[in-house]
């Protein structure tokens, strides 16, 4: 046995390393604080979410893909680049967030005006809700670098669209394409999409005008373009860990055997 | 004086000194500067670390850690006469960094050119420090000295980042080269040196060697406790703050270069907490193990102080990049070190801070350059998105097996015969 003549010790910390490095694979679901700048993540079985702390103008929130332990970004809501009224939702207001169950409450405060955003994930879809106690007119842009369409369109042309209740868009990672239609209640009164070239559309705007307005993320089933690649595609997977602690572990113990001499 | 240890000790100097300006850690050099304009105002920098995490469980109803100074006061005394200097030079009333711990994009300030001085001054008394290592080192071997002064690490550290791990390291070295002849004084520059917390772990090395000899004891306890006295201070008139520090440096959760880096992909604070607790109560085991198996084969004061160094960097929840800096001096002149650890931390920068994050002094002068460092940001994220958590775990268990290899040799190292070179040896004895 190759192993043979290792001390104990040497055993214990290499199993030591190697089970810590399977916690990542531990079954958490839902929502959770996380972080010093006050982010919450929610992790479900296809959809999670970060949404960032107050310090930051990004992932407002951010919805990811969760694929054979991989999580792939699909849509960003930016604070920076969205305005209630004209004022920026970033810069102009302090915000508090609250978890109540399954959903996540951000209260934007505003002498004048109460603002709140309801985010609320379930299995295969997560539900942005805004709300406000006087008619608003909300200009939102929702991000993703890069989109290879929305709709029918993949070339990085700024152009407004119909406005329509649905919205398609579709992104490719690791030789999948996934797709999700963009439900929105009420219908928005402008949408436009642009982007950067020559890498693709990266921006959708949306302008609502409203007391309470909706957009539905609903994910579709995922079309593989590269047959068995994603199989083997682990990239930024949980897996990854108790992987490379096994095959370090290895190594290290035949480095140890050979320079030991045992 | 050595002229070659001299010269030597200038050139690290000099190196240190001409990086020290354009680079800097934003969120450390903000917490550093923020701290010390505060202690110069006669605020304590503990009630609004406290203030900060209070805000932040009332923005989100969460008991978050908030990442602001969290060290003894003494590290203060060293800082202000420094930030003081900056203070009065021409333009030095004002603030150089204002938003430090926000998003770089949105609510960083910075001040130019008063941003470079005021990085010079606040790095200097680290640089002062490194280059007082080099000599010492040089004095004992000229090999661990060069070693020293031109490592990337230890420069990366001190000028780059601008943390002061490198002044504890040399604290560390001071207290075990003073502990033959002068036990209060080796007590005082050991209680300095905890101006970190984590160098506490090495406090068995220097205690079971003077369990029998009550009055050398009483000295170096006594050096140790002078070393404290701002503690002292602080813990009589800010005790709650200061206690909440002290709660905060002890549960803070996992993180760092590493074997538990992989339980940052554990979601929810309360799980990581709860993983932390087990892990520290592992840690706190290995160093009561270590420290009595190192009394009972009586190792070399070097090599124990070296070893439980180790012993941390193997077993402790949160080990941060700059830490090996501590252990590299009193490590360059142990056999139970390698320099070679420190590729680890190099390596694993790359992936979390970032080497580009420390040149934002030099590229957010202007806004053309601000450009070209946003689109390298933007490209680098990119390129890395996908790997930098599973790479930042590579380097963790890289670090956390070598470490412990050199760990787990000590105990075979024969007592040596030679005797300590002392460098000002007439100072202290």
């Amino acid at each position: 046995m190759w192993l043979k003549g290792i001390n104990t010790l040497l055993y214990l910390f290499i199993l030591y390393v190697i089970v810590i490095s399977f916690t990542p694979l531990l079954p958490l679901y839902g929502w959770q604080g996380y972080g010093s700048a006050g982010e919450f993540y929610y992790t479900g079985e296809r959809i999670h979410i970060r949404y960032n702390g107050p310090g930051f103008p990004n992932d407002k929130p951010h919805i990811f893909i969760a694929d054979a332990g991989r999580t792939i970004s699909l849509l960003e809501f930016s604070g920076r680049h969205s305005a209630l009224n004209g004022s920026n939702l970033y810069f102009d207001f302090s915000t508090k967030t609250r978890l109540l169950g399954d959903k996540l409450l951000v209260f934007y405060n505003s002498p004048s005006i109460s603002f709140v955003q309801v985010v609320e994930p379930s299995k295969g879809n997560v539900r942005v809700k805004y709300t406000c106690n006087c008619t608003m007119e909300l200009t939102l842009t929702l991000w993703r670098w890069y989109f290879s369409s929305i709709e029918d369109f993949d070339r990085p042309v700024t152009r407004s669209l119909k406005p329509a209740d649905e919205l398609t868009i579709k992104v490719t990672e690791g030789g999948k394409t996934y797709k999700a239609l963009l439900v929105f209640s009420p219908t928005p009164k402008e949408v436009k999409i642009s982007g950067e070239i020559p890498h693709g559309l990266n921006k959708i705007t949306l302008r609502f005008i409203e007391r309470e307005i909706s957009i539905n993320l609903v994910l579709h089933d995922a079309v593989s373009d590269a047959g068995w690649i994603p199989l083997i595609d682990i990239r930024g997977g949980n897996h990854l860990y108790p992987v490379t602690a096994v095959v370090a572990s290895m190594l290290y113990l035949m480095i140890y055997k050979k320079i030991k001499g045992f | 004086m050595s002229n070659a240890g001299f010269r030597l000790a200038l050139l690290g100097a000099a190196i240190r000194i001409a990086l020290a300006p354009f680079f800097m850690h934003t969120w450390d050099i903000a917490t550093i500067l923020t701290a010390t304009e505060q202690f110069l105002k006669g605020i304590s920098p503990y009630q609004y670390v406290v203030q900060q995490a209070r805000s932040l469980y009332e923005t989100t109803g969460l008991p978050l850690p908030y990442y602001g100074f969290a060290y003894p006061p003494v590290v203060l005394y060293v800082y202000a006469p420094f930030y003081a200097l900056y203070q009065l030079l021409p333009g030095g009333n004002t603030t150089p960094l204002v938003g430090g711990h926000s998003s770089s994009y949105t609510a960083l300030t910075l001040v130019y050119p008063q941003l470079y001085a005021a990085l010079f001054s606040i790095k200097l008394p680290v640089i002062i420090t490194d280059t007082a290592t080099i000599y010492l080192l040089h004095s004992r071997s000229p090999k661990a000295a060069k070693i020293y002064a031109l490592s990337p690490y230890v420069i990366v550290v001190t000028s780059i980042w601008g943390n002061f791990d490198p002044l504890v390291g040399h604290l560390l070295l001071l207290s075990y080269l003073t502990f033959k002849n002068n036990k209060f004084v080796s007590g005082l520059l050991f209680g300095l040196s905890t101006m970190k917390f984590y160098t506490m772990v090495c406090l068995g090395a220097f205690l079971h060697r003077l369990i029998n000899q009550p009055k050398q004891l009483m000295r170096f306890l006594t050096g140790f406790a002078i070393a404290h006295l701002p503690t002292l201070y602080y813990l009589a008139t800010d005790t709650e703050n200061l206690l909440h520090i002290v709660a905060f440096q002890g549960t803070r959760p996992i993180n760092g270069v590493n074997i538990y880096y992989s339980m940052v992909a554990v979601r929810g604070l309360e799980q990581v907490l709860l993983l932390t607790r087990i892990i520290s109560a592992i840690f706190v085991i290995a160093v009561i193990l270590v420290s009595v198996s190192y009394a009972r084969n009586r190792v070399e004061l070097n090599e124990a102080v070296t070893g439980l160094m180790l012993t941390y960097v193997v077993f402790a929840p949160v080990t941060n990049e700059q830490l090996l800096a501590a252990l590299v001096p009193i490590g360059l002149i142990s056999r139970n070190f390698s320099h070679k650890l420190t590729i680890f931390p190099l390596l694993y920068i790359a992936f979390n801070s970032t080497y580009h994050y420390f040149t934002i002094p030099i590229f957010f002068s202007s806004q053309e350059l601000r450009t070209v460092w946003e689109s390298f940001k933007a490209l680098w994220d990119l390129m890395v998105k996908d790997y930098q958590l599973q790479l930042r775990y590579l380097f963790g268990v890289g670090l956390g097996l070598s470490a412990f290899w050199l760990l787990s040799d000590t105990k075979h190292i024969p007592r040596p015969v030679s005797r300590l070179s002392i460098p000002f040896k007439k100072y202290f004895s």
